[in-house]
């Protein structure tokens, strides 16, 4: 490649674009006459550019597509205008605002005075309060009874059953809010009531228990639900975590499993997947920028079930790394109408190549 | 179908949009919709994103539509909207992007019935434009589209992404180099 060549390269692609001045481009002109190299070159480029230009196109949408488009600006549209006007409305009634927040401020202020002056004639009659685990029933309460103040030193839940019923844990530590503005005489009622663990008074209590049962509840179908998973799924995945075989057991893993597709995996969903959050993966190389086509599927917990290796970078190591890290995203459920539904989606992970520093300037 | 000579010109809908009129805004939507989302596409690769693209950039347009200077044209200032969006995407997803699935491309129920490409030629181009595309690092391929697809000038290119022109010149040539080895396939043999 002669000088003149490397200098015509350089300016190829103003060239092509008409960004060169009139004499550069007169001078670029007679050197490709002269060079089938520079020349073929120059054909190649012009040649890639009309192929973006007349042959790529987005998918073509039917006229309905449109319609539903539109409707759904416009949905987003007067979302956006009632907010403002609830803002509007809410900015005018600041002062109303500010006065609630004060008058709150003043009531939990005087609850605290309150509270603290119950809290103080509470340990004055400390037998009371001690007296009341023995009404419950459980066996070491009995012992305190003789000496109460000790057993609430030493903090009485410690010294009860390690099975106590949680509820009434959370019940009893919600508690001294709750009585902090009643009179000492109404303590030994209350911690009654408190006593009955399975009755509790509060509704809100009642539901936050409820919703710990069901918080339990679910992970625990959820952990039996893993459990049960097919094997295939869970060797892909232990397959692609471990360490020592890095991407080639996964990637193969993953690859048996294209004929095995379970017949209830969605291919047309209304709305693809989103990544949330995923790793930014290293530059590995000076020059090059190294591409993985991976396919993920993704529940519709947002959870990825299966990841395939659609078109390998040629290096295993970079190919597991990218399984691996998709393995780790975080993403939004694909949908199928309002539902969140099990979608597969083509993620393309990307190690990019180091720009040389000076390279943006190379041709201002 | 309407005759063009008998269309509203944009400046009346947008005039007419700017004092809250909300038919004459639904007409620019439906005149720009497709240009602006086929931007979002070559700019993304993906329905998923170009549609939510598409709708933000006229979610926008109409919040702002009030400050909209007539003396630019209406479809200069979505493109604008529409390119920081993308960007600020881009932005957001670091090095990562997404791709329908070519089953699932747009949801198949909105597919047009008559899409004259279902020839297996064509379709065989057309994903292998879009896997060499998408194959461009982000910056590469925003300014490879910008130029060779919605024909900016480097001036106007190095203006709408904050970059200096020399950058425009090397990710330009960088995308054109790449694109070239990955489709030589379609490109004029050296015999010829």
């Amino acid at each position: 490649m002669s000088r003149d060549c490397r200098r015509v390269e350089g300016l190829l692609g103003r060239f092509v674009d008409g960004e060169l001045d009139e004499q550069q481009a007169e001078w670029v002109g007679r050197h490709i006459d002269s060079c089938p190299g520079c020349r073929q070159k120059l054909a190649e480029f012009e040649a890639v550019d009309r192929l973006f230009r007349e042959k790529d196109e987005p998918p073509r949408l039917a006229e309905e597509y449109w319609d539903w488009h539109r409707s759904q600006v416009w949905r987003a549209i007067r979302t956006v205008r009632r907010r403002q006007r609830e803002g509007a409305r809410t900015l005018r009634f600041t002062w109303m605002r500010a006065a609630s927040v004060a008058a709150g401020a003043a009531v939990v202020l005087i609850a605290a005075i309150g509270g603290w002056r119950l809290l103080q004639r509470q340990v004055a009659v400390p037998v009371t309060v001690a007296e009341e685990p023995v009404e419950r029933g459980a066996g070491e309460a009995r012992v305190t009874s003789g000496g109460g103040r000790q057993a609430i030193a030493a903090g009485e839940p410690v010294a009860e059953s390690k099975s106590a019923d949680l509820s009434r844990q959370e019940h009893r530590s919600d508690k001294p809010a709750a009585g902090l503005a009643r009179s000492a005489d109404e303590l030994k009622v209350e911690t009654e009531v408190m006593a009955d663990a399975d009755g509790l008074p509060e509704a809100g209590a009642a539901a936050d228990r409820q919703s710990t049962v069901e918080t339990r509840e679910k992970v625990a179908g959820r952990i039996a639900a893993r459990g049960q998973a097919g094997t295939g799924e869970a060797e892909v995945f232990t397959a692609v975590q471990a360490p020592t075989a890095p991407g080639q057991a996964g990637v193969d893993s993953g690859l048996k499993k294209e004929g095995e597709q379970p017949a209830e995996v969605l291919t047309t969903c209304d709305r693809a997947p989103e990544v949330l959050e995923i790793g930014i993966l290293p530059r590995v190389s000076p020059d090059e920028t190294v591409t993985v086509f991976l396919r993920v599927l993704v529940e519709p917990d947002g959870s990825v079930s299966q990841v395939e290796l659609e078109q390998a970078s040629g290096t295993e190591l970079l190919d597991s790394l990218a399984v691996l890290n998709v393995r780790q995203a975080r993403f939004r459920a694909g949908y199928l109408g309002s539902e969140p539904a099990r979608c597969w989606v083509r993620l393309v992970q990307q190690f990019d190549a180091e720009e040389p520093a000076d390279s943006e300037q190379d041709n201002q | 179908m309407t005759d063009p000579t008998d269309r509203v010109p944009d400046s009346e809908l947008i005039h007419r949009a700017q004092v809250g009129e909300t038919e004459a805004f639904d007409e620019l939507m439906k005149r720009y919709n497709q240009a602006v989302y086929r931007l979002a596409y070559s700019m993304t690769r993906n329905h998923a994103d170009a549609e939510d693209i598409c709708q933000d950039t006229f979610i926008r347009a109409y919040r702002a539509i009030k400050r909209f200077d007539d003396r630019f044209r209406f479809y200069t200032w979505l493109h604008r909207i529409c390119v920081n969006l993308c960007i600020n995407l881009f932005r957001r997803r670091g090095r990562v992007r997404l791709t329908s699935l070519p089953g699932t491309e747009a949801g198949a129920e909105w597919a047009d019935i008559a899409d004259p490409r279902e020839d297996a030629g064509a379709a065989e181009l057309r994903r292998d434009l879009d896997r060499a595309i998408a194959r461009l690092p982000d910056d590469q391929r925003a300014v490879f589209v910008l130029r060779v697809k919605e024909e900016l000038s480097y001036g106007e290119i190095s203006k709408l992404l904050g970059i200096p022109m020399g950058t425009v010149m090397s990710r330009l040539n960088r995308a054109r180099e790449k694109l070239r080895e990955l489709l030589r396939d379609y490109l004029p043999s050296r015999a010829s």
